[in-house]
């Protein structure tokens, strides 16, 4: 598993841990029941606190996109049944409204912007 | 395991000290003895299996033998004690390795100790070798055997420690080995000079008595060789502890 | 206070009239990786000089592992890897003598990780040390240090001579084998790039004294430069304010947080808003040293009116 973290831009390198991780997943380069490599591997390889990792592995556990089994070793959960819509749509809030922020910055329609989320959805839709 | 890296450093040099002062003895022997009809000497012992009695000429050899060996022995453990003390501290000194050295988890005194046996050892062994070297020949023409050279072994011993330790102390002090070599040659010649030129000048007596009472280590004037003075012994030997303590007391409260 | 590694209250160092360190105020968590930034002359070779007892302190106090450095220095040289800011080690012996020579100070040594490394960081063995290069010296020194078992590694200008792949699998090093194993790592460096990339916490220290300290992910979340513009020169105060600086009628703030708090203040004293920027840790650390424009460093307080 190979992720990619820039220590210099203003995102948290926990958050970028976390983002690339659900990406992989949406994309389909991790499956459900996959591991992950632990925390320290991870660390070693990205050149990183361990502690952000660790943070990282936490956050993403609590959001139930990964569990850890009690024996050691951190997996891909399976997608999140209990997580109610609306909670699941209180989530994707903020990142809505930057997406609709940079829309109305460029003036687009939002029709068109509909339309570039469906193409997306699509892309991955085939994957699930 | 400092100890092991002392060796390390110096072990070549000992062994090529070793051997040189050992040469250098063997030559004066062979050179002085050669001179004494060595082959008269022969012939008699052939002629009537046995060494001959006690004589006059012999025993001018035997005594010019011992008086050289010592004294070349004055000169070698001035010059071995400077360079020494200077050289088997200096290089760590000077070339920054301190910050390393004294991050060692260990008594600081230990690096002091373990430098100060390795340098002086060498120092007693050079001294040593040269009489060593000369020690067969002494026995040869001489039924007494080496006789007094070996009991004025100590008292070189002891003042080249004194010496050794100065310029070990001065090699600590200064940071570097040219600048202790310097410091500790300058201590060597003010203790030489002054003494008789406040003598010269103010007519002040005391110091030069003083220093010349010191340097009866080095008497082989008179014949037969004067017999052991404890007193100056002790003086020596107490002014080699105080620069060993010095040393001591300089790396306990070093910056770097 | 033993959940600090390293712990200074007031640590002072003077050199004659120099005052190299001047009341400094270190608190370093155990099992983190805190970088100890400053510039040149900052203080920051004497800080770690007088943390390992090679030099007094001329006033306050210290702890390392929670071993007074007056009192306990054994116990501390005991427990630290430390690789120096000047990596001369003995010229005429090689490496793999240094470390048979090192080896039997430390009873934790690990021959396993001696053999690991050398091969990692392409370490010639059996090369006169002072026949090496500058970056194989920096690589036998941090051989020396990271083999020792320490719980406390100070590392004083770790990347010195060394090239970047090199310095990419010290990093890697550091991260895997000493922080996992819950051991502290305490960088002293001007090199910032690496420090952003495995500190937790960073120090910076100016002129003797720490201006800041806190953890790399505070300044990720919530510190933020904002430019504004204005024709006059606002007064403004926060107790969350930086570094300042301006440029004729162009402003730029840094704030520690709420940084919308602030920007809301100085829209309503007249300034336009340009922007809030999150803030990387060089940008953060060129605010509170520069020199060329008048700053406000690590206090709160008023901005001058520009000259």
């Amino acid at each position: 598993m190979l992720l990619h973290v820039n220590t210099s831009s203003g995102v948290p390198v926990y958050l970028q841990i976390e983002g690339q991780v659900k990406q992989a997943i949406a994309a389909g380069a991790l499956q459900q029941g996959n591991a992950l490599p632990p925390v320290r591997r991870m660390a070693a390889q990205l050149r990183v606190n361990p502690n952000t990792v660790a943070k990282a592995y936490q956050n993403l556990e609590r959001e139930g996109v990964i569990r850890t089994v009690p024996g050691g070793g951190t997996y891909v959960a399976d997608s999140s049944p209990g997580l109610l819509k609306s909670e699941k749509l209180r989530r994707l809030r903020p990142v809505a409204r930057q997406l609709a922020v940079e829309s109305f910055q460029l003036r687009l329609a939002p029709g068109d912007v509909v339309k570039l989320l469906e193409d997306e959805l699509d892309g991955l839709g085939g994957k699930r | 395991m400092y100890l092991w890296k002392a060796w390390q450093d110096s072990r070549t040099r000992v062994v090529l000290y070793i051997l040189a002062a050992l040469s250098v003895g063997m030559l004066f022997g062979l050179d002085v003895v050669s001179w004494a009809n060595w082959h008269a000497y022969w012939m008699t012992y052939r002629q009537y299996r046995a060494l001959p009695r006690f004589d006059f000429y012999m025993d001018v050899t035997f005594y010019t033998l011992e008086l050289l060996v010592l004294d070349y022995g004055q000169m070698a453990v001035l010059l071995a004690g400077l360079s020494l003390g200077a050289t088997s501290t200096g290089r760590e000194y000077g070339a920054g390795t301190m910050d390393f050295v004294l991050t060692r988890p260990g008594p600081r005194r230990n690096f002091v100790l373990t430098d100060w046996t390795v340098g002086l050892t060498t120092m007693v062994i050079m001294v040593s070798g040269l009489a060593f070297g000369a020690l067969p020949f002494l026995c040869l023409i001489h039924a007494k055997g080496a006789g007094n050279v070996l009991a004025g072994l100590p008292g070189l011993w002891v003042l080249g420690a004194a010496i050794y330790g100065l310029s070990h102390f001065t090699t600590l002090v200064a940071g570097s080995a040219p600048k202790g070599l310097i410091l500790s040659v300058a201590t060597v010649l003010t203790y030489f000079f002054l003494p008789t030129a406040l003598r010269e000048w103010w007519h002040a007596d005391a110091l030069l008595r003083a220093t010349q009472w010191t340097l009866r280590i080095f008497d082989h004037g008179s014949w037969p060789l004067s017999p052991f003075d404890w007193s100056v012994f002790a003086f020596w030997l107490a002014t080699a502890a105080g620069f060993l303590g010095a040393s001591l007391a300089w790396i306990r409260f070093r910056e770097v | 206070m033993n959940d600090l590694a390293i712990h200074t209250q007031g640590l002072a160092k003077f050199f004659g009239k120099t005052r190299a360190v001047d009341g400094l105020d270190l608190n370093v968590p155990r099992g983190s990786v805190y970088g100890f930034l400053g510039r040149n002359g900052a203080g920051k070779t004497t800080t770690v000089k007088t943390l390992l007892g090679l030099l007094r302190p001329t006033a306050g106090s210290a702890q390392v592992l929670g071993y007074d450095i007056r009192r306990h220095l054994l116990a501390i040289l005991e427990r630290t890897g430390f690789v120096p800011e000047n990596k001369t080690l003995f010229g005429s012996l090689t490496p793999a003598q240094l470390v048979r020579f090192n080896q039997g100070y430390f009873p934790k040594w690990s021959g396993e990780l001696v053999g690991r490394y050398a091969e990692l960081f392409e370490i010639p063995m059996h090369v006169p040390f002072a026949k090496l290069s500058l970056g194989n010296k920096t690589k036998v020194c941090h051989l020396l240090a990271l083999c020792q078992g320490a719980d406390l590694l100070i590392l004083d200008e770790p990347s010195v001579g060394l090239d970047p792949v090199i310095t990419d699998l010290l990093l890697r090093v550091l991260v895997e084998d000493q922080v996992s194993e819950g051991r502290t790592v305490f960088l002293s460096s001007h090199q910032l790039a690496e420090v952003e990339r495995i500190a937790d916490w960073v120090g910076i220290i100016e002129k003797g004294k720490i201006v800041l300290e806190t953890r790399l992910e505070d300044i990720r979340q919530n510190y933020r430069l904002i430019r504004a513009a204005a024709q006059t020169a606002p007064a403004v105060s926060s107790p969350h304010l930086v570094a300042a600086q301006s440029s004729e009628n162009f402003w730029s703030y840094l704030v520690a947080r709420d940084a919308e708090d602030f920007a809301a203040m100085l829209r309503a004293k007249g300034m336009t808003i340009l922007e809030i920027l999150p803030v990387s840790l060089g940008e953060v650390f060129l605010g509170l040293t520069r020199k060329e424009v008048p700053c406000i460093s690590g206090k709160p307080g008023r901005i001058p009116a520009p000259a």
